[in-house]
């Protein structure tokens, strides 16, 4: 376990970090590893940040990203459409309702007339997603572009399947696409396979931190202030203060949260170089105990288990739960959601240790998957990059305007230069956005003060943080069995929190998870560790 | 004539089973059937060394089995035998009607519909927590499972399930009934004598078809309550296959779980029609 304060995350870590950088997340099958890892660094794509915009508040790496309080004046980003006038067939998951269908869309099909082909898009919600996409891969049925779900020996599938596009955005060669150029470097490590890439990164950066939303309008009308949560002991008694009647404190029973809160928030440690994993430790029985306490306090939805993320999202909206675990970034998609609602006031947990104190903020990492082009594309393959540049547009930009917010008038109405969503808002969630991203910022339209409270939380829970740091490390049993051992301990979790199990069997699970491939994964990540280390 | 058909089955029944063989391989589905290593039984591991999810989900399954076999099997012939003995036959009707409706709502209605009179914060529930009760909990109990998932079984297909039944009652010759009573039967020897001989034949059949499913349990309904009791109470063999195969995607393991499955339901289908052919009945063949 590291944590780190803000001064060893800049200079140590990032000796550690830039290491990391040269590894690919996920290549395995090579056969020397030190020479993998270098032709993997060789391969990066040159990082040309977009310089039209000027942010309101500073981006600082590891700590927060950059923030807007307005839409800057938006400047045009392409000269000409991408497309090819063929249609472009993407298959990716998506975290919201389904839009409406092509013909009743004109936003969709305004988004086609100005890439000049159309998006053949199918959606897949994304808990279902790595379902959905391996039974595309085994049906060897794979769309044009697709959201590349988890699967076993991944590496050797992106090789095998995956279109190289190391020629198009290795090095310099990427400012052809400008909107991917301005993709920071530690995105693309995750994209690299047997030095080549095989994939677009989607990147979110900070604004994806592991984080618990709150209704600080809840809060403030039950006299509660949040900073009081200074502990386990006081976040308990909120807890149950902000239960009653038809509300429940929590949507979900918040593991996550009491782990970052226990400082074990990642199950993968390191410190001086070793390579080790947590789930031994006696602080897992405290996050346990702590999460199962608030279950049985009654104090989170006693449905929660069994219930899709849109729900809990309803609940939230409809003050029917007053805190949920999502990522920071759907922090601003609420406010949107749930424009109807007054006085809506949202605000993020801050994190606390478990007996006072400063718990640890895990960092996410840099991005929320990646999209690929299958190998059978042939020449298209430049069209479909110039598509997913222009889908990357950067914000501040025309492109990233209509691509986030839609059309004018219609989509969103202009208030000062804010596009501030409408009832119709819903017609952007087409799925482009997993096909292919700009870097995030903090922006919430019309909401100035929301993006302060955004920029200063993330400044505030990332004075200590600790990465993953099995990040740009490979490791081939865990590409293959790390899926299913982490589906059994949670399901043992599951368990636990919900009282059918005692805290006690967690020993158990966490030895089956070590016996079961988890040791083994752990060597593979430290001889992993060792090749880079031994590059430098 | 039949060459449609069966060209038909072929293609999509006969030609599919020879995917089978990847329980026989390491089978990677971007490499290909044909590419991926064979590696002989290893699949059949979890099976022969007793793996303990696998185990889990089969004593789940086993359990299911035998609830519905015993406490579910028998409720359609009971409502068969009670419409039959109603006299108008516009009230008939109409009863039948509203039994055969919940068999067209899907398993996501039915699961939902539950989900919200019973939950813990469904409508009962609700209820009794404004007036100060106690409330329950039936959804997302483990130790509740079974008897919810009976029920909504119960509930959603033992109308249906009638038909068959119906229908064979309504065959039965009114002289029989006529000629026993002018013998003194009364409604119950003319149940126990005409009736339910009647129905013997029928109910064998649907028992041996029944254990040939005896290892299905009801995939949809069952994954879609998953989630809220934990694997430990709710996996069965089909979940496990799905869970295991599709979502973690070892597809080797769950195709020789699979293809177990299918020899055990052969095994179970071919000893309940000998033990049939033992009671004197045609079954489902005769050699």
């Amino acid at each position: 376990m590291i944590t780190m304060s803000r001064r060893t995350l800049l200079t140590g870590a990032l000796g550690a970090g830039a290491a990391m950088a040269l590894a690919s997340c996920d290549s395995g099958g090579g056969t020397d590893p030190v020479a993998e890892q270098s032709a993997n660094t060789a391969a990066l794509p040159t990082y040309v940040p977009y310089a039209g915009v000027e942010p309101d508040l500073p981006a600082e790496l590891g700590r927060t990203s950059a923030a807007f309080f307005a839409y800057p004046d938006p400047a045009t980003f392409s000269t000409e459409a991408p497309g090819d006038g063929q249609p472009v067939r993407f298959m990716g998951p998506t975290s919201f309702g389904l839009p409406p269908a092509l013909p009743d869309n004109p936003f969709w099909q305004e988004m086609n007339k100005r890439i000049g082909s159309d998006l053949d898009i199918s959606l897949t919600p994304a808990g279902e997603y790595d379902a959905k996409f391996s039974t595309t891969v085994a049906g060897n049925s794979l769309p044009d572009a697709f959201y590349v779900g988890s699967m076993p020996a991944r590496a050797k599938f992106m090789v095998a399947k995956a279109a190289d596009l190391t020629e198009y955005l290795s090095g310099d060669a990427v400012q052809d696409y400008p909107g991917l150029a301005s993709i920071p470097t530690d995105s693309w490590q995750e994209c690299i396979f047997e030095g080549s890439i095989r994939a677009i990164p989607l990147n979110r950066g900070l604004v994806s931190l592991p984080s618990v939303l709150m209704r600080n309008d809840l809060l403030t009308s039950a006299g509660i202030d949040r900073a009081d949560i200074t502990s386990f002991e006081a976040l308990r008694e909120i807890s149950s203060e902000m239960t009653g009647g038809n509300r429940w404190a929590w949507g979900d029973a918040p593991l996550g949260h009491l782990r970052r809160m226990a400082d074990i928030p990642i199950r993968w440690t390191i410190e001086d170089g070793v390579l080790d994993t947590n789930l031994l430790d006696e602080r897992q029985h405290e996050a346990l105990e702590a999460t199962r306490a608030l279950v049985a306090d009654g104090s989170v939805n006693p449905d929660a288990a069994g219930i899709p993320a849109s729900t809990k999202k309803q609940w939230f909206g409809g003050g029917q739960a007053a805190f949920i675990s999502d990522s920071f970034i759907a922090w601003f998609s609420l406010y949107v959601a749930n424009e109807a609602v007054e006085g809506l006031e949202i605000q993020a947990m801050g994190i606390p240790g478990m007996t006072g104190g400063t718990g640890t903020q895990n960092l996410p990492r840099p991005n929320a998957g990646f999209t690929a082009f299958s190998a059978e594309v042939g020449d298209r393959l430049p069209t479909l990059l110039r598509i997913a540049d222009w889908l990357a547009a950067p914000f501040g930009t025309e492109e990233y305007l209509f691509n986030k917010y839609g059309i004018a008038g219609r989509n969103y109405d202009v208030v000062g230069s804010d596009p501030v969503p409408s009832a119709l808002a819903t017609e952007v969630n087409i799925g482009s956005l997993y096909m292919s991203d700009a870097a995030r910022v903090i922006y919430s339209p019309g909401r100035p003060e929301a993006v302060q409270s955004a920029w200063d939380h993330q400044s505030a829970v990332t004075a200590k943080t600790v990465p993953d740091p099995t990040y740009g490390l490979e490791s081939a049993t865990a590409s293959r069995v790390l899926n299913s051992l982490t589906g059994e301990l949670s399901s043992v979790e599951q368990d636990i929190i919900y009282g059918r199990r005692p805290v006690s069997d967690w020993d158990a699970a966490a030895q089956a998870f070590l016996d079961g491939g988890g040791t083994t994964i752990v060597e593979e990540y430290q001889a992993s560790y060792d090749a880079i280390q031994a590059m430098q | 004539m039949a060459l449609p058909g069966v060209v038909l089955l072929l293609a999509f029944q006969y030609v599919p089973l020879l995917g089978n063989v990847i329980a026989f391989k390491d089978y990677l589905p971007f490499v290909g059937i044909g590419d991926s290593p064979w590696v002989g039984f290893d699949n059949f591991r979890i099976i022969l060394d007793g793996d303990p999810r696998f185990l889990n989900a089969l004593t789940n399954t086993l359990l299911i089995t035998l609830v519905q076999v015993v406490l579910v099997f028998p409720i359609p012939i009971a409502l068969a035998l009670a419409l039959n003995s109603f006299v108008s036959e516009r009230i008939k009707r109409l009863v039948q009607s509203v039994l055969y409706l919940p068999h067209f709502l899907s398993w996501v209605i039915v699961v939902a519909v539950f989900q919200q009179f019973l939950g813990g914060a469904g409508m009962i529930n609700n209820f009794l927590r404004s007036q100060g009760g106690d409330t329950f909990s039936i959804i997302g109990n483990p130790d509740a499972f079974i008897p919810l998932i009976t029920a909504q079984v119960v509930w959603k297909d033992s109308g249906w399930a009638t038909i068959l039944f119906l229908a064979v009652l309504s065959r039965v010759s009114t002289e029989l009934y006529e000629a026993s009573s002018v013998d003194g039967a009364g409604r119950w020897r003319q149940m126990w004598h005409v009736t339910l001989p009647a129905l013997r034949p029928i109910i064998v059949l649907l028992l041996i078809l029944k254990l040939g499913d005896a290892l299905s349990v009801g995939f949809e309904q069952i994954i879609l309550q998953q989630p809220a009791v934990g694997l430990q109470a709710s996996e069965v063999l089909d979940t496990y296959v799905y869970n295991n195969g599709i979502v973690d995607q070892n597809w080797s393991q769950a195709a020789a779980v699979g293809l177990v499955k299918g020899l055990v339901a052969v095994v179970l289908v071919w000893g309940a029609n000998k033990v049939a052919h033992l009671f004197g009945e045609d079954g489902l063949y005769r050699s």
